[in-house]
């Protein structure tokens, strides 16, 4: 199978894309859990610091139970209850934290009838106290089971925050994991795109450059066939006028000198009569009509006037024989003493004039038709126009569909600097060329 | 034998097989004689100063020098000799350009069998002539009627 540049780009561009996608998604998810263990390395932190914070809010239940017994003043009361209402919330907090790990939820279960205990205790004291106990022995009978209530409850809350510590060592260590297989996705993936980037510049520029090649090829190749075009012009003009100047200078000049000949062998042995005097007639006919006929060939091939005497002159002697053999009326209007204009010039135009009035003759239906030619301002202008039926625009519009007769005629008006156009309608054909009106010594006439 | 009497024509034309049936044509009658033939318009004019002939015959499409300007330059050396142009151009351009470098007469090719005797007799006698095809259309004004 034979890929094509297109396919072999499309493929190429596919496998790249699919690569971009894997590493992507391998990229996504290894962020992903990157963020995740960072969640939780925070949510342990977090947890850590709430035990911490559960252990407070106990010694600040504590600690405000204790002044009240101490001094007997009622305000540390408020403050009391307040504590309490703030350990119990603590504890709610760190249960909450904590409802994804049964082992710490068991541990915070543990928890919950010790601090109930310890809180019932200085309750107790506080009543004691406003019953009229004394503030000694009440704070004896405290510091008595403080120790016995307080060390159960250190040791659940340390069994918490050693449990915490271990997870977030663990945690910690697969965060920096991800981080470190991240860190090698994201190096990969760059490099990658890199490379892409890299090999995509270096594709490109030798795509452009390719690209440029071809186009500077194909304008080479183009300039060749213009160039080739208007030599196959310039070769069949040469080779008309050759063959012209054959047919007039030699077969012509036979045929005239057969037809005195003739005339001469007819008086030598003369006087002819009957048959003899019917062939010498017929003979003679014939060598004129063939001579006729060589020369309008001639002619037709290559204008002597042309060359003799100019394009106005040439064009009306085309123009009176073409009527003759066509019947379509032409009416021409030229200038006589116009400056004679380079041979090319002049034989480009009259070629085109004669193209345009063999189409008028072929397909335009018109019986009549004008040429117009005018010079001004250093250019010469050719009009040729008739009343038929028109060139179809699809047809017009359409280089490649006209015919070889009128890309001939934009072919010599293009080699020569100037412009052709058509203009087609119902109402009829015109032909309009334009040309810089160079002379014979190569200035402007 | 050469009459005495006879017109000595020249024959300048770059065709020696036409150059040959014109001195065949004309030499049947005793009363034109082939004095001299040229190839060209350059040494038509040499040959006309040195035989002066009582005729030429001229073509017009020669190399080096056109039968135009070899009249041309006859004129100025032999004002009356007559200079009968043959050509196979029959525009009115040729014709009045012919005239107007001084030719006495014009035979267009395609019928000189038909015309070359009447035109050679015609402008032997310094009146100008026309082939029968050009006579439809009057080319130029530069074509002297013959009652000039």
């Amino acid at each position: 199978m034979k890929w094509t540049l297109e396919s072999r780009a499309i493929l190429i561009g596919a496998i790249v894309l699919a690569l971009f996608l894997v590493i992507g998604s391998v990229q996504y998810a290894t962020i992903h859990d990157l963020v995740n263990s960072l969640e939780w390395v925070t949510h342990t932190v977090a947890v850590g610091s709430q035990v911490g914070t559960v252990q407070d809010a106990l010694s600040r239940c504590g600690a405000e139970a204790r002044r009240f017994v101490t001094t007997g003043d009622a305000s540390p009361l408020g403050s009391y209850g307040l504590a309490v209402k703030n350990l119990r919330a603590r504890v709610e907090d760190l249960s909450e934290m904590v409802a994804d790990n049964p082992d710490q939820k068991a541990r915070i279960a543990e928890l919950r009838p010790l601090l109930d205990r310890r809180i019932e205790t200085l309750n107790q004291a506080i009543a004691e106290r406003q019953r009229g106990g004394s503030s000694a022995a009440v704070i004896a009978e405290l510091d008595r089971v403080a120790l016995a209530q307080t060390d159960p409850i250190r040791q659940v809350t340390d069994e918490i925050r050693d449990e915490e510590n271990r997870l977030l060592g663990e945690r910690r260590a697969k965060t920096e994991m991800n981080r470190r297989r991240a860190t090698l996705l994201v190096a990969v993936g760059s490099l990658f795109a890199v490379v892409v980037v890299i090999w995509g510049a270096v594709a490109l520029h030798r795509d452009v450059a390719e690209r440029n090649r071809a186009e500077a090829a194909l304008r080479s190749s183009e300039d060749a066939l213009r160039d080739l075009s208007g030599r196959l012009l310039q070769s069949q003009d040469d080779e008309r006028r050759r063959l012209a100047r054959e047919l007039h200078d030699g077969t012509a000049q036979i045929l005239a000198a057969m037809q005195l000949h003739l005339v001469t062998l007819e008086s030598l042995v003369a006087p002819a009569q009957g048959p003899a005097q019917s062939s010498f007639l017929q003979l003679s006919e014939l060598l004129e009509r063939g001579s006729r006929e060589i020369r309008t060939m001639s002619h037709l091939l290559h204008p002597p006037l042309l060359e003799h005497t100019g394009l106005g002159s040439a064009i009306r002697w085309y123009v009176k024989g073409f009527s003759d053999r066509s019947g379509i009326k032409v009416e021409v209007q030229t200038e006589e003493n116009w400056p004679r204009l380079s041979p090319e010039t002049e034989t480009a135009l009259f070629r085109i004039a004669q193209e345009a009035l063999t189409n008028i003759h072929r397909h335009s239906g018109s019986s009549t038709a004008r040429i117009k030619v005018g010079m001004g301002d250093g250019r010469i202008g050719l009009e040729i126009s008739d009343d038929g039926r028109g060139i179809p625009a699809d047809v017009l519009a359409t280089p490649a569909r006209l015919g070889v007769g009128i890309r001939g005629m934009m072919e010599r008006v293009r080699l020569l600097g100037g412009k052709l156009s058509i203009e087609s309608g119902r109402w009829g054909t015109t032909v309009r060329a334009e040309l810089p009106a160079e002379g014979r010594d190569g200035l402007k006439a | 034998m050469v009459a005495a009497d006879s017109y000595r024509v020249l024959v300048v034309d770059d065709e020696a097989a036409l150059r040959s049936a014109l001195r065949a044509f004309l030499e049947v009658s005793s009363k034109w004689h082939v004095c001299g033939e040229a190839v060209d318009g350059e040494e038509g004019v040499r040959e006309a100063a040195r035989l002066e002939p009582n005729l030429i015959i001229m073509d017009i499409a020669m190399p080096r020098m056109d039968g135009i300007q070899a009249t041309r330059e006859i004129r100025k050396i032999l004002p009356d000799t007559p200079v009968l142009m043959l050509s196979f151009h029959d525009s009115p351009h040729m014709v009045a350009a012919s005239f107007r470098a001084g030719a006495t007469g014009y035979v267009v090719k395609t019928s000189i069998a038909r015309d070359l005797l009447q035109a050679v007799e015609t402008v032997s006698r310094r009146e100008s002539f026309l082939s029968e095809d050009l006579r439809d259309e009057r080319p130029h004004s530069a074509v002297p009627t013959r009652d000039e």
